[in-house]
């Protein structure tokens, strides 16, 4: 422990491939962007290699358009849904992230 | 009319085509006949036993066969009502137990397929297992299909000595799995009338209940205690008229046992039913399918009856009927697409695809292949270890199909599915074997073929991105190049950076602890010390790996400070599963440089009370997880420890951190309170003690020295330790503290500790007096303090 041999890049030895990233995320609190407009926040429970996901307390925030039919007008509008656990399938998974990366958590 | 109890007898006219195929039967007989005659040569057996009339035998195929149009739902034809008792109204008690007895007579029927089937199997092998003086071998003979029988039953039910030819009538199926029926069925006719002949040699009485077994197959002719044979080609009887009386009664019956009569017999043991719809018998389910149409049938019938009934009196049943019968016709529809296909696989097919789909399961390493399932069967297991009829080895390699834990092996009718298990596991033990001997190929490369075969698995999908894994080795345990990765966290990393590192290296103590966690598993038997060669290489290997792993996991753990690994909670949640590995010395390492760098911990520099602020509760969970997981594998090792470390620790507690600032938090009192527990007992237990009594007497004097410390430090701050009122936590841990330091307090530091403390005291007891909420719990809680001075709660008036 006491060799001072701690290599330059003490960077690349952290993170080598994506997952890497995900993996230390575990059982932290994370940003999933989801296909659809969804977005969900929540504890990472677990992942695999299609990063299917397990999150426990998530916060779901659907974001929804709605188009005035005679001035057609946007108005958007979201909807939040808060679940205990949430099997999430990653096919539908855009980003994932810290959530202090967001910086609205 | 032929009666027989009441129920008609006679059998219904022959059709032309049954006619021809009985002709056609009589000639295969002939073969088989001589294939008798070679066999009794063979064997030299006297075959002459076996013989019997000529006539007798073309009545037992009628016998045979007169029903199977009925039983395999083929014709179309209208089938009588003669099976039909209900129509006699209400039945009286001994019919009724006759009908038990006759629902009983589905069991025996299926014997005989059995006994027939191993003849027919033996016919052509000649072997010697037909040994006439073992009726119970023969009946016994295992099945190769799984027939679920006792023997003893199947011996009762094909005995009825006086006529062994009017043994039931073949069981639904009996084309579909013996297509070679006839040369079978003559056999049959043997074996009915061998048995008879040892039945009579055993001057048997027989029970004429025994007889009416199969009545429900009413074109058997009646079974009496006289030998002869009833006239067989009786016209059949007269449409009988029903009265109203007896309509109506049938209906009240089939409404009241509504459950029942959907399965056929009023008084059907649904025991047995359920037992032998488990069994999943392709011939039991046509057999329901049989049933079901005979049903249907009769209720259509009855159905006429009704609407002219219902004319005359109302529509006094209508609904009730109606609904009954669409749900049955609903029923019998469904039932009837899926008999279509009944007996379509073989049970070679039917095995076949259990072991594809088993294959693919079948593992060598469950608990980390099958994590989760293993883990909720051992909780359950846990709960209730009669439930699972899977233990958790269900997948081990070795084990096969382990336990069948609430598997009734002593119920004997269990016998054919049981076979079907035992076969299952042998397969599986097979094919766990094959894996294991052949290497775990990815790829096959056939010559002179374009490209490669993959063999694909589930364990072992298709590889569709190759990444070159340079860090393998930092993941690989087994390689001593994990040293060199060694990664100490630079001063100048800070924020994100310096946190990724914290998690990077919680994450490699957790591969550590799962892969310790693993080899404990498949730790090789150490007690067989004087086993061979193999077993003590193996100890040696699993040593050497277990040792190396769990340097790696050490090494990991003490990159970092362990304050800033505990700072985070699945660091905190390791660290009892990373503890179970570590030396002692090693534990000991770690709770060095944790009591000197306790005030860097989250829990204690985030929970540090003061009168204003109310700490976070995500703090608290923090703090309650901290006491959960990292303090009581440490306190187990200070429980164990001798002064002489207990002083060094908490010496050090009290020179490298702010001591007042780190006891106002639960976990800093919580670790003065061990420390200080811990020295007291070894104080009282000082005289019972042999070893080294000056040293002993050094250190004790040296304990006295570091409690004055303590006890100086924390003076005038004794009241500031507990948390505010308002937040309304359990101030247990407090009152626990002060216990502690009361305890080993002189009189003068007593009269000190009281006084500071009177006032939440005071308060505390005043509270429990104004709501008594908890009452209970707080008076135990001041008690513990007051108890170490030898007060009590109750002494104080307020």
């Amino acid at each position: 422990m006491s060799d001072e041999q701690v290599p330059p890049t003490v960077e690349s030895n952290d993170v080598e491939e994506p997952f890497d990233l995900v993996r230390l995320s575990l059982d932290e609190r994370i940003y999933v962007k989801l296909r659809g407009d969804r977005e969900l926040r929540g504890k990472l429970h677990a992942y695999d290699s299609h990063l299917n996901m397990v999150l426990g307390d998530v916060e779901e925030t659907i974001t929804v358009v709605e188009m005035d039919e005679e001035t057609y007008e946007e108005a958007v509008r979201t909807v939040k849904r808060q679940m205990e656990m949430l099997f999430v399938r990653g096919d539908g998974i855009i980003l994932v992230s810290p959530p202090s990366r967001t910086g609205d958590q | 009319m032929n009666s027989f109890f009441g129920f008609d007898t006679t059998l219904p006219p022959l059709r032309p085509d049954e006619l021809t195929t009985l002709e056609e039967d009589k000639a295969d007989k002939d073969d088989l006949d001589k294939q008798i005659e070679d066999y009794a040569l063979e064997t030299g057996e006297n075959c002459e036993v076996y013989d019997f009339e000529e006539d007798l035998a073309g009545k037992l195929e009628e016998e045979r066969d007169d029903l199977n149009d009925e039983t395999f739902a083929d014709s179309k034809e209208d089938i009588g009502t003669d099976f039909d008792w209900t129509k006699y109204g209400p039945l009286p008690k001994r019919d009724n137990e006759d009908l038990k007895e006759s629902t009983q007579s589905t069991q025996p029927i299926q014997p005989i397929q059995l006994t027939r089937s191993t003849i027919s199997s033996q016919s052509t092998h000649t072997t010697r297992d037909f040994q006439p003086a073992s009726v119970d071998n023969l009946l016994r003979y295992p099945s190769p299909l799984s027939v679920p029988s006792t023997s003893h039953i199947s011996l009762s039910a094909v005995n009825p000595p006086s006529i062994p030819h009017t043994t039931s009538p073949p069981p639904p199926g009996f084309n579909h799995t013996l297509p070679t029926r006839t040369s079978v069925s003559s056999l049959e006719e043997i074996e009915a009338q061998f048995i008879s002949q040892q039945m009579q040699q055993a001057q048997r009485s027989q029970r004429v209940q025994g007889m009416q077994k199969p009545q429900r197959l009413q074109s058997i002719p009646p079974i009496q205690s006289f030998p002869q044979i009833q006239p067989q080609s009786s016209p059949r009887p007269d449409k009988i008229i029903y009265s109203l009386a007896e309509v109506e009664a049938a209906l009240m019956n089939m409404n009241i046992n509504g459950r029942q009569q959907m399965l056929m017999f009023p008084p059907v043991d649904t025991s047995f039913l359920e037992r032998e719809t488990s069994e999943r018998d392709a011939s039991t389910r046509e057999q329901e399918a049989w049933l079901l149409e005979r049903e249907k049938r009769r209720l259509e019938k009855q159905r006429k009856m009704v609407e002219m009934d219902v004319v005359v009196r109302g529509e006094l049943y209508n609904n009730y009927l109606w609904r009954y019968l669409t749900f049955l016709q609903k029923l019998f529809q469904k039932k009837k697409k899926k008999a279509k296909y009944n007996g379509l696989m073989s049970q070679g097919d039917k095995d076949y695809v259990n072991r594809i789909q088993i294959s693919q399961l079948v593992t060598d390493d469950p608990y980390s292949d099958d994590f989760y399932y293993q883990v909720y069967a051992a909780m359950r297991n846990r709960q209730d270890p009669n439930i699972g009829t899977f233990s958790p080895n269900f997948r081990t390699g070795g084990g096969g199909y382990g336990g069948h834990g609430g598997y009734d092996r002593g119920r004997h009718r269990n016998r054919g599915s049981d076979n079907g298990l035992l076969k299952m596991q042998q397969q599986l033990l097979r094919i766990v074997q094959d894996a294991k001997r052949k290497p775990k190929l990815t790829q096959l490369s056939l010559e002179g073929a374009l490209g490669k075969i993959a063999l694909n698995s589930v364990r072992n999908p298709r590889q569709l991105l190759q990444v070159s894994s340079k860090h393998e080795p930092s993941h690989h345990p087994g390689t001593s190049s994990a040293s060199t990765h060694q990664r100490r966290p630079s001063l100048s990393l800070h924020g994100a950076a310096a946190r990724k590192k914290v998690l990077r290296a919680i994450e490699n103590v957790y591969n550590a602890v799962l892969k310790l966690e693993e080899l404990r598993r498949n730790q090789p038997n150490r007690s067989r010390v004087y086993g061979g060669e193999n077993e003590k290489e193996a100890f040696e290997n699993w040593n050497n790996e277990y040792t190396e792993v769990a340097r790696t996991m050490w090494e990991e753990l003490s990159v970092m400070e362990p304050t800033t690994i505990l700072s985070i909670s699945k660091g905190k949640k390791v660290t009892p599963r990373a503890l179970r590995h570590c030396h002692p010395d090693q534990i000991l390492a770690m709770l060095t440089m944790l009591v000197a760098n306790f005030e860097s911990l989250d829990v204690c520099k985030n929970e540090i009370w003061n009168q204003t602020e109310m700490v976070s509760t995500s703090v608290m969970e923090e703090v309650e997880l901290f006491m959960n997981t990292v303090v009581p594998p440490l306190l187990q090792f200070i429980t164990e420890a001798p002064l002489k470390i207990v002083i060094g620790l908490l010496a050090l507690f009290i020179e490298r951190n702010n001591i007042v600032c780190v006891a106002k938090s639960k976990v800093g009192l919580a670790f003065l309170t061990m420390f200080l527990s811990r020295a007291e007992i070894l104080k009282q237990g000082r005289g019972s003690m042999h070893s080294h009594p000056q040293t002993e007497e050094r250190e004790f004097l040296q304990w006295q020295e570091l409690y004055n410390h303590l006890f100086t430090l924390l003076q005038t701050h004794f009241l500031s330790l507990f948390p505010p009122f308002i937040t309304g936590i359990d101030d247990m841990y407090v009152w626990q503290f002060l216990a502690a330091m009361a305890v080993g307090a002189s009189h003068e530091q007593q009269s000190i500790l009281v006084t500071e403390v009177r006032e939440r005291v005071m308060e505390t007891l005043f509270q429990v007096k104004l709501q008594s909420d908890k009452a209970y719990q707080k008076i135990n809680n001041v008690n513990l303090f007051l108890h170490a001075l030898g007060l009590d709660a109750s002494q104080i008036s307020i």
